[in-house]
């Protein structure tokens, strides 16, 4: 194996068996026209470019078309069942505080019954314990959150980095289950254990641990995140509860980016 | 034969490139918070390495020394990009969860390791051989130790996930006498495993070391009475 | 006494030999306190020292060459050869372990039953793994010295009451076995191995670790009741919460409250200040680790310690009173959101801290001065933490932290020798 040139360092050759021991400052040391350097690295790169665009175009499609499953998949877990693909239907509000909503719809014979948008603490009063904490939340026409037939809330952590064992227990079936039925003024209790106030406060929407009358239990130990998630939810609802955005939520006209929704602007909701 | 066997079966004991190289640490401690994640990284590592380690062997005779490490960079980078895109395309739920440490294999010590100290100098079968075995030895250990921290940590072992089907063994509860030791799912729990099996592994390996010592002793006492025994006759 | 220094580097009594045959050293020159003529912390020291020199041959060869050298009465402090004073390893534990039995039966009386399950589990176990880890590293078990029973009596201190025996029995474990066994043993260990144990326990156990019992004498529906967020729980004899709708079926009430560092934490609440009472505080009539409650418990410990000889001022006095001027400057500013600095000083763990914890021979520097800046270290740390922190109480943090930079303030802080330059630089005294 002759064809090792290269090997005018310190290097010892092992390959078949021929030891080189050529010293760093040997006369015969092999030096490489520096033209050699730039065309070899080049062609590596060309290769390598070439292999990479080849990769793209085989995986594109299907990388597109999981992103769009992916949040297919947490859209639909989040509403009832729906005549069409809540997926493929959805409509940008903008919000009285700046900024655009997207909303996926789902209806019930050209009714939309359900929607369901997601919103991050970013702008909450209370912080999460770490990072972002971002919430799907499904909304039924009337402003409450969803119910599913199979007994699921219609609230799902889409992101968060709360400490594992801890904080990330907000995912839980448990602490989600605080917010069934809940509605931008309270959640409604069984008939006996209802004290609304005259503004129709039933139960306030700050966890049990600060106020007696909040509805929601905090997880043991991360108090900071339950709260943080709380206060998502109901920023989410209170959107719901703008005359204006309701309106534009609950309006029965078509996707605006086309009809069917694409998968690019799906990915676009879910960045 | 024999030599082909061995740069096989190297990574799994011997040079384990997590415990014995100690190599390759960012995944090793960050990605193992459970048995599932290990098992992909791993896996995912050690496609780059073989697919490396083949490539660089076979350009290992026209490439330049002077620009070698740029090219299997080069090399590395490609696959771990091609990893990178099947992955997102077939497993995204895994890509998800390894995040940003696909894209991290590029600067893994074991792959540049392996291909500086291994495939720039061996023929093609071998370093196929020696990537497979590296990489199949760093996925073991990432596997077990995923399932070790997973174990304490969480009670469970997660063995496999693609979107909503989870297989999933539950071991203890934590709300009996056994409690869920949280620190070893967080990233303190990452060194302390890592500790834990490297001194294990060091305790096996100078107990053997010193049973094949007694061993060769008893060997040369034997054959030192031995021709002393047969002089008489 | 030389029996506990049996397994120690053999310095120890090389120095003795080459002290007595020199004649250099008087059993008084290291007088920063009796505590550097003991064993540990010679061997501590002999161990910090040990960079490029053996003490006891180097000096006794310089002895004979230039005796004047070794000569000034004024030379308070000298590094190993020690001659070894009539306190033995074991001695100073049981004694520390006498200064801590107040608190500890403050705790009990506070908590009950289940106080006291958490101390004898975790003294216990310590001193089981403790003999387990001796033996497996082939060295002589030697847990009649105490350390391993201070180590799991402090251990069991800072713990909250009712804390389940698996959690007891894992947090000796790492305090025996990761923060002193693996190190080599008792004079090795870099982190206060009670701590250490801690510290892991709260990361690893978070709820179990906050989950204060509130003090038996204390009313769980008083006026005090707002202050703590005070819960009561209703567990079936499973340990399983129960709907309060169900509560009556076979429950066992918990009454579980937040401690006042927490309730601190959480928002100090206008007129919450008159409600806790500095008297609560000393006597212990709050929620808290079982250990930490009674502050007049502790200072009585802290103050035999003092008296005895076998911690100095400097490390409990920097600490808390860099605490106290932390906390009087930020209540000065801001008296609405930020607790007066007494409050500071007797609230958690920090008297439990700075006399029992931070002053751990093996992992406190050696020095006067390094002592003071060790101390001043931990008390802004704690502070930090509390007032800014994510967690309510930072004073376990505070000493491991500074426990990380021992060796280097040990190197910084050592007192020059006679003759030398000031701020000479550590190298020079490699002469």
């Amino acid at each position: 194996m002759s064809e090792i040139v290269q090997t005018n360092g310190d290097e010892v050759s092992q390959d078949g068996g021929t030891l080189n021991h050529v010293g760093p400052k040997a006369p015969e040391a092999v030096v490489q026209p520096r033209w050699k350097l730039i065309v070899v690295l080049t062609g590596v790169c060309l290769v390598a470019g070439v292999a990479l665009a080849g990769g793209h175009m085989l995986t594109h499609d299907r990388i597109l078309k999981a992103r769009h499953e992916f949040k297919l998949l947490s859209v639909k877990k989040v509403l009832p069942t729906c005549d069409n693909d809540p997926g493929g239907d959805h409509v940008e509000v903008a919000l009285p505080g700046g900024g655009t909503l997207t909303a996926f719809r789902c209806r019930h014979g050209g009714k939309v019954a359900a929607v369901a948008y997601s919103l991050d603490s970013k702008k909450n009063k209370h912080s999460p314990y770490g990072g972002v904490i971002e919430v799907l939340v499904g909304v039924t026409r009337k402003g409450r959150i969803v119910t599913r037939k199979d007994g699921r809330v219609g609230v799902l952590i889409l992101q968060h980095s709360e400490t594992p064992g801890l904080g990330a227990r907000i995912e839980g079936k448990k602490f989600r289950g605080n917010f069934m039925d809940a509605h931008h003024l309270g959640r409604n209790l069984t008939a006996q254990d209802m004290s609304c106030d005259q503004a129709g406060h039933c139960a306030k929407w700050v966890v049990r641990k600060d106020d007696p009358k909040g509805f929601v239990d905090a997880i043991s130990g991360a108090t900071i995140s339950s709260r943080a998630t709380t206060e998502v939810v109901h920023r989410a609802l209170a959107y719901f509860n703008d005359q204006k955005v309701r309106q534009a939520l609950l309006s029965t006209r078509p996707t605006a980016s086309g009809a069917g929704g694409d998968a690019r602007s799906v990915r676009e909701v879910g960045r | 034969m024999s030599r082909a066997r061995d740069e096989f079966l190297k990574g799994f004991w011997k040079e384990n490139p997590t415990m014995v190289l100690v190599l390759g640490m960012c995944p090793t401690l960050a990605v193992t918070t459970s048995a599932f994640n290990g098992l992909g990284m791993g896996i995912a590592t050690m496609v780059v390495l073989v697919g490396s380690n083949v490539v660089v062997s076979l350009i290992r005779g026209i490439i330049p020394k002077k620009v070698r490490i740029p090219a299997y960079v080069v090399v590395i980078a490609t696959f771990v990009t091609l990893v990178d895109m099947s992955l997102e395309a077939g497993m995204y739920n895994l890509h998800r969860s390894l995040g940003l440490f696909i894209p991290l294999i590029v600067v893994n010590c074991i792959i540049l390791g392996r291909a500086e100290a291994f495939a720039s100098k061996n023929s093609v079968g071998m370093s196929f051989l020696d990537g497979l075995g590296m990489g199949l030895g760093f996925t073991v250990t990432l596997f077990v130790l995923g399932a070790f921290r997973e174990i304490l940590g969480n009670g469970t072992v997660t063995a496999f996930v693609y979107q909503d089907t989870i297989v999933q063994w539950h071991l203890y509860s934590g709300a009996g006498v056994l409690h869920k030791t949280l620190v070893f799912i967080l990233p303190p729990g990452a060194f302390f495993s890592l500790g834990i099996f490297v001194a294990v592994m060091n305790v096996i390996k100078t107990r053997r070391k010193r049973l094949d010592q007694e061993a060769l002793d008893k060997v040369n006492e034997a054959s030192r009475t031995a021709p002393s025994l047969q002089q008489p006759a | 006494m030389a029996e506990a220094h049996k397994d120690k580097p053999t310095d120890n009594t090389a120095g003795e030999t080459g002290a007595s045959a020199a004649g250099a050293v008087r059993p008084g020159a290291a007088d920063e306190g009796a505590a550097s003529s003991q064993g540990r912390t010679a061997a501590s020291q002999g161990r910090k020292s040990d960079q490029g020199r053996t003490a006891a041959s180097s000096l006794s060869n310089s002895s004979a060459k230039e005796p004047t050298l070794l000569m000034p009465e004024k030379l308070a402090i000298s590094s190993s050869p020690h001659v070894h004073g009539p306190d033995s390893i074991a001695k100073i534990m049981w004694t520390v372990i006498a200064c801590l039995v107040p608190a500890a039966a403050v705790g009990i009386y506070r908590f009950g039953l289940d106080a006291a399950v958490v101390l004898a589990t975790t003294t216990g176990s310590a001193i089981v793994f403790e003999a387990l880890f001796q033996k497996m590293a082939g060295k002589e078990v030697s847990v009649s010295d105490g350390s391993a029973t201070l180590t799991g009596l402090l251990l069991g201190m800072n713990l909250p009451a009712g804390t389940p025996i698996f959690i007891c029995v894992v947090g000796s474990l790492v305090a025996v076995g990761l923060a002193k066994a693996v190190f080599g043993g008792l004079g090795y260990n870099p982190f206060n191995p009670a701590l250490t144990g801690r510290v892991f326990l709260l990361i690893a156990f978070p709820v179990a670790m906050t989950t204060w019992r509130l003090p038996q004498q204390m009313n769980a529906h008083g006026p005090k009741k707002q202050y703590y967020g005070m819960s009561t729980t209703w567990r079936d004899q499973a340990g399983k919460r129960l709907e309060q709708k169900h509560r009556n079926v076979k429950k066992v009430d918990v009454v579980t409250a937040a401690t006042p560092l927490s309730a601190l934490k959480e928002g100090w609440k206008k007129g919450t200040a008159a409600l806790i009472t500095h008297t609560d505080l000393l006597q212990g009539d709050r929620p808290g680790s079982i250990g930490e409650v009674s502050a007049i418990a502790l200072l009585l410990g802290g103050l035999v310690l003092l008296l005895m000889g076998y911690i100095t001022w400097h490390i409990p006095v920097a600490f808390l009173a860099t605490m106290g001027v932390v906390a009087a400057i930020t209540h000065g500013i801001n008296p609405q959101r930020y607790a007066p600095p007494l409050f500071h000083v007797l609230a958690g763990g920090a008297l439990i801290g700075a006399f029992f914890m931070a002053t751990d021979y093996v992992t406190s520097p050696t020095y006067p001065w390094g002592k003071i800046l060790f101390g001043v270290g931990c008390g802004l740390i704690t502070m930090i933490i509390r007032l800014w922190g994510g967690y309510p109480e930072g004073v376990s943090f505070a000493i491991l932290l500074m426990n990380s930079v021992t060796p280097l303030i040990d190197r910084f802080t050592r007192p020059r020798k006679y003759g030398l330059k000031l701020w000479s630089g550590p190298q020079e005294d490699a002469s």
